[in-house]
Order: structure tokens, then C-alpha cells, then sequence
């Protein structure tokens, strides 16, 4: 028998609900996105956000149920991201799943946003072959998995024993790393998403031009959790190192860019050693732990130079999901839903949002 | 078993639910909500359900306040109501808070002011006049601070103030501004219900897509 899971993802700027069945296979996947509506302010505006969520959460939830030609009964459990997050955002998709659950009497299962980035490996949607999970399932225990989350919100290497079962071995001690692609395509003048924008840029400029100082991050009472320093990010460096490029070179007394200012170099030169850093870790990480596979997620995953130089580094060990399971989307919130439906995880109606959630601490 | 209404208002801190069907209000519960309570709602929904002996499947429409109020607050409200509406396939039916406490206030014929809490020092308020015994919105809302709420009614002619009046504000209202006692102020469901359950009978039905929450102007 089927096990059917209709998933929602309201943690950001994604209004996002899908229908998946036994975890795998993807009925229906619909994202409305929100980033012509923040893009004037160079990054997500969460009372807009949480606006949109509302105005859109009924109609993508009934376009996934249609698309997906499920209907009501044929459903076996709801799935909703309930952390972290924008607390307004996740409140919209939180109650739209529990006013579900409560008409129709259905199980409900909130879902670490985190571990959905995770579960797209375990997604198998038509034209792509699948994830290296699915080939080392067939072998025997896929575990231990190393997962590396970067997205506009996140920065994590998070180590996987078994489903359910997560360390955190690394996190950002300040910025995400996808929040200072947006800062720095903001301060060139690239537009927002930052992290295409940076990309684009990047083509036309010289990566070597500008060396970007390793950031030096050491252990602290707030970072003291993870076990090894080694695996820690920071970004705002070197957001702080491209502000000062744009002033010494040309920029006007605002530090705004002017049309002498090296952008394209700028630009390269930034997602040059950012994207360096990720992989060494990475890498350290997946070598410190033994593990079978890395699997990559979240919206900067989508980064042509960190997907060659991972790949490079890792070879088949390594793992890209098609890139709109990349991206924020509700297929992932499912297949998680799935595994932990599966492992007979219920929350009842006083599940409550918790923006802060954390994964494998 | 007659077709069963179900009515959600989480505006402000005071939130309230009922149930009522054609003749009778089956049940009710009001509660002053803890800061970021929003998670007891469904919960509380179920209760009540359970309590009045109603089950999901009787439901016939959802009636819901969609502000002014704590943003928060309005949201969770038309989540759940969307959520159970669209699972359903029942009409949803969107209401004002300042419409709920109108509703239900004593005919006086005089003219009235509804009171919400706005936050920061704030009211949300919107006038009333009474038309044919049934309150009128006669301008339109907005957010004013207390202390220029004070001075309004001080210019005023005779009025009828309602709702969610600040404990330190109902002692300055001028001598000539009937102030409701405390049960008229409280915004219940059932009231929402009764309105609600009105404007279904006349077909007058929102669209569970679009319905959505009215926020002040300036915000």
C-alpha cells in the first residue's frame, strides 16, 4: 500500500506544498516563489513574506492536490516545515497543515527544514537517475552520510548515522553563506537573488585577483557545541574584505560602485575563496568521518564553481539533487515527512513553530 | 443534524471559537491568549468539537475574523480556516473583528466607536451608525495612540464606546461617552458565528484562495 504524504514549506519565501508518495516518488512539486516581491529590498522582507504565505498557501496547496490527482482520503499523513524559519512565515504553513489534519482527521508531522534539504537525495523524480543514496541502499546501509546544507539562510555540515539520527559537526558563526552572496551582489550592484547574480558576474572577471584572508574562527561558549573548530564558517569577512575593495577601487563616497570599480573581478574573486572554503571543509569533514557520501542542499547548491570543485575533490562520492530540490520546495518537507511517519514520529495539534530549531544537537 | 458552523477569531489576545447550526449556538470558548499562543488554537478547536459532540464531517462552513488585530494572530486564524475549508470543500466566510463587536452590542441608537487593541500604545478604531436598529460602519478604520483617542471623544457628540478600551483609558473618557460594561466588550465567536451564519444563508460566500487578512494602512 501507498504511503501518501502531502507536504507544506512556508519557512521562507517559498509557498511551497507537494504530494509524494513512499517517499520517492513525486506526484506533484508546486513552489510559488516570492522573489520579485523582495527583490527592492535586496533581501526577504519577513512581514511581506509572511503576507504572501497567507495569499498563496490555498491555492498552492489545492494546485499540488490536483496536479498530483490525489484526493483527500487517499492521503496517509501531512508533513509541514515547523522550523527554522521566519516565525511569521512558519506560521501560516504550520496552521494551513493543521486545519488540514483536524478536517480530515490525518496524522501530522512537523519537519526539521534542514533534514527536508537532506531527504531531496532520497527523491527519485522523473529523468534523474537518482541519488548515490539510493545505489548505496541497494548495497546495504547507506550511513554514515555527510550532508552540506548552504542556502540563503544556512550553512551547515551536519554528519548522518541513520534516519532520524544527525550531529551537527559545522555551522556559520555569522552570515550564511547565501546571505552574503545577496549582501555582496547588493554592495556591487548585481541585484538580487545575489547568488546567480555573483555567478554571472563571476564569468567575466578574474577569480585571483583579489586574495580573500581565511577567515581564523575559534571555538566558543556559542559555537562550543560542534566538536571540531576546523569545521566552523564565517562570511562576514569577507563581506567586510569586498565593501573595502569596492571604496579603494573607484567607488563613489557612498561606497556604491561606479563604473570604473573591477565588479566582474570583485565578484569572482568573492565566490572564488568562499566556494574554497566550503569545500575544504567539506572535504575535511567527509575524510575526519568516514563517510560512504556527501550529499549537497539548499539554493546554493546551484553554484556551477562549488559543484566543480566538490566534484573534483569527491568525484561519485558527492551528490546534486536536479536543482529545484535544491531550492527551497515541499517534495524534500514529504520525503522526510515520510521517514519519519515511517519511524512512527506523530506531533498532535499543539505542534508549534520554532524558528530556532536546530539539527543533530 | 442541521449544517454546523464553525467560528475562529485569534485577532487579538481575547481569541474565541464556537459552533452554532441553524437555531442553536452549540458551544463556545473564549480565552485570553498568552503572547505567541497561536499554537493552542487547533487544539482548542478539536476540544470544543469533542465537547458539543460534533464531528469534522458535520461541518458545513467556516466562519473566520480576519483583523484589525495582532498580525500574527489574524494569520493563524485564516490558516486553520483555509486549511479546513479547502480539505473540505466547505464555504469559509471572512468577518471583521469590529463587525463582531458592532454585532453585538444593545441597540441605542447612539453612535458608536469599536475599540481594538492596535499594540505600541495604540487603538484600532472604526465608527458605527445605527441604521433601521442594525449598526452601520460609517467611516472608515484606522489607528489612532490613546492619548489622541482621549481628546477625540472629548470633542465628541454622545457615543457609545466599545471593545478592547486600555484599563488606564476607560477611566479618562469624558462624562458625556457611554462607556459598554466589560460582557458587552468581549469579542465572542458566537456573535461571529450568528453573522457569519447570516451572510451564508444570503450566499454571501469568500473565496478560500484569496481571502486574507486587512492590515492597518500604514504598516
Amino acid at each position: 500500500m501507498v504511503v501518501r504524504v502531502l507536504a507544506i514549506e512556508t519557512s521562507c519565501d517559498e509557498t511551497a506544498a507537494a504530494v509524494v508518495d513512499d517517499g520517492a516518488h513525486i506526484r506533484s512539486n508546486v513552489v510559488a516563489s516570492q522573489i520579485d516581491l523582495h527583490r527592492r529590498y535586496g533581501g526577504v522582507f519577513p512581514e511581506l513574506a509572511s503576507r504572501a504565505h497567507l495569499e498563496a498557501i490555498a491555492a498552492v496547496v489545492d494546485q499540488a492536490m490536483r496536479e498530483a490527482n490525489a484526493s483527500w482520503p487517499s492521503l496517509s499523513a501531512v508533513a509541514v516545515t515547523k522550523g527554522p524559519g521566519l516565525p511569521g512565515s512558519l506560521v501560516v504553513g504550520v496552521n494551513m497543515a493543521k486545519g488540514i489534519c483536524l478536517a480530515r482527521s490525518l496524522p501530522l508531522i512537523g519537519v526539521n527544514h534542514l533534514e527536508g534539504h537532506i531527504y531531496a537525495h532520497w527523491l527519485q523524480p522523473s529523468g534523474w537517475a537518482g541519488s548515490i543514496v539510493r545505489r548505496l541502499e541497494a548495497l546495504g546501509s547507506p550511513f554514515p552520510l555527510l550532508a552540506l546544507i548552504v542556502s540563503g539562510g544556512h550553512t551547515e555540515l551536519v554528519l548522518m548515522h541513520d534516519h532520524g539520527r544527525h550531529e551537527l559537526l559545522g555551522h556559520t558563526v555569522d552570515d550564511a553563506v547565501g546571505e552574503a552572496f545577496d549582501k555582496v551582489a547588493r554592495m556591487l550592484g548585481l541585484g538580487y537573488p545575489g547568488g546567480p547574480a555573483i555567478q554571472q558576474a563571476a564569468q567575466a572577471g578574474d577569480p585571483h585577483r583579489f586574495p580573500f584572508s581565511r577567515p581564523r574562527i575559534s571555538l566558543s561558549p556559542k559555537t562550543a557545541r560542534v566538536p571540531h573548530e576546523a569545521l566552523l564558517f564565517s562570511f562576514s569577512g569577507a563581506k567586510t574584505h569586498a565593501l573595502h575593495l569596492i571604496r579603494e577601487h573607484h567607488g563613489d563616497a557612498n561606497g556604491k560602485p561606479t563604473h570604473r570599480t573591477p565588479v566582474n573581478d570583485i565578484a569572482a574573486s568573492f565566490q572564488e575563496a568562499v566556494t574554497n572554503w566550503l569545500v575544504e571543509k567539506t572535504v575535511l569533514a567527509a575524510e575526519m568521518h568516514k563517510v560512504k557520501a556527501v550529499l549537497v542542499g539548499g539554493g546554493v547548491s546551484a553554484n556551477q564553481a562549488l559543484r566543480q570543485k566538490l566534484t573534483a575533490q569527491l568525484g561519485a562520492a558527492v551528490s546534486f539533487p536536479p536543482l529545484e530540490l535544491c531550492t527551497d520546495n515541499a517534495a524534500m518537507i514529504a520525503a522526510a515527512g515520510y521517514f519519519a511517519f515511517m519511524r512512527g514520529v506523530r506531533d498532535d495539534l499543539s505542534l508549534d513553530v520554532a524558528p530556532d530549531l536546530k539539527l543533530g544537537l | 443534524m442541521s449544517a454546523t458552523l464553525l467560528a475562529i477569531d485569534t485577532c487579538t489576545r481575547r481569541s474565541s471559537i464556537a459552533l452554532r447550526n441553524e437555531h442553536t449556538l452549540l458551544g463556545e470558548i473564549t480565552w485570553e491568549a498568552q503572547r505567541e499562543e497561536t499554537a493552542r488554537v487547533s487544539a482548542r478547536i478539536e476540544e470544543l468539537l469533542r465537547a458539543s459532540h460534533v464531528s469534522t464531517a458535520e461541518l458545513a462552513a467556516i466562519a473566520v475574523a480576519i483583523g484589525p488585530g495582532s498580525f500574527t494572530g489574524v494569520r493563524c486564524g485564516l490558516a486553520i480556516a483555509k486549511g479546513m475549508a479547502l480539505a473540505q470543500g466547505l464555504p469559509l466566510i471572512g468577518v471583521t473583528a469590529f463587525d463582531v463587536l458592532a454585532y453585538a452590542q444593545p441597540c441605542h441608537h447612539l453612535p458608536m466607536l469599536v475599540v481594538l487593541e492596535a499594540g505600541r500604545s495604540r487603538a484600532a478604531i472604526c465608527r458605527y451608525d445605527w441604521i433601521e436598529d442594525v449598526p452601520h460602519v460609517a467611516d472608515t478604520w484606522r489607528i489612532v495612540p490613546w492619548e489622541e483617542l482621549v481628546a477625540e471623544l472629548e470633542a465628541a457628540a454622545p457615543t457609545w464606546v466599545c471593545g478592547e478600551v486600555a484599563p488606564h483609558v476607560w477611566a479618562r473618557l469624558p462624562a458625556h461617552i457611554r462607556a459598554a460594561p466589560p460582557a458587552w466588550n468581549l469579542r465572542r465567536a458566537g456573535f461571529l458565528a450568528d453573522l457569519a451564519f447570516n451572510r451564508w444563508s444570503r450566499g454571501e460566500v469568500d473565496d478560500v484562495m484569496t481571502l486574507t487578512a486587512i492590515y492597518p494602512p500604514e504598516a
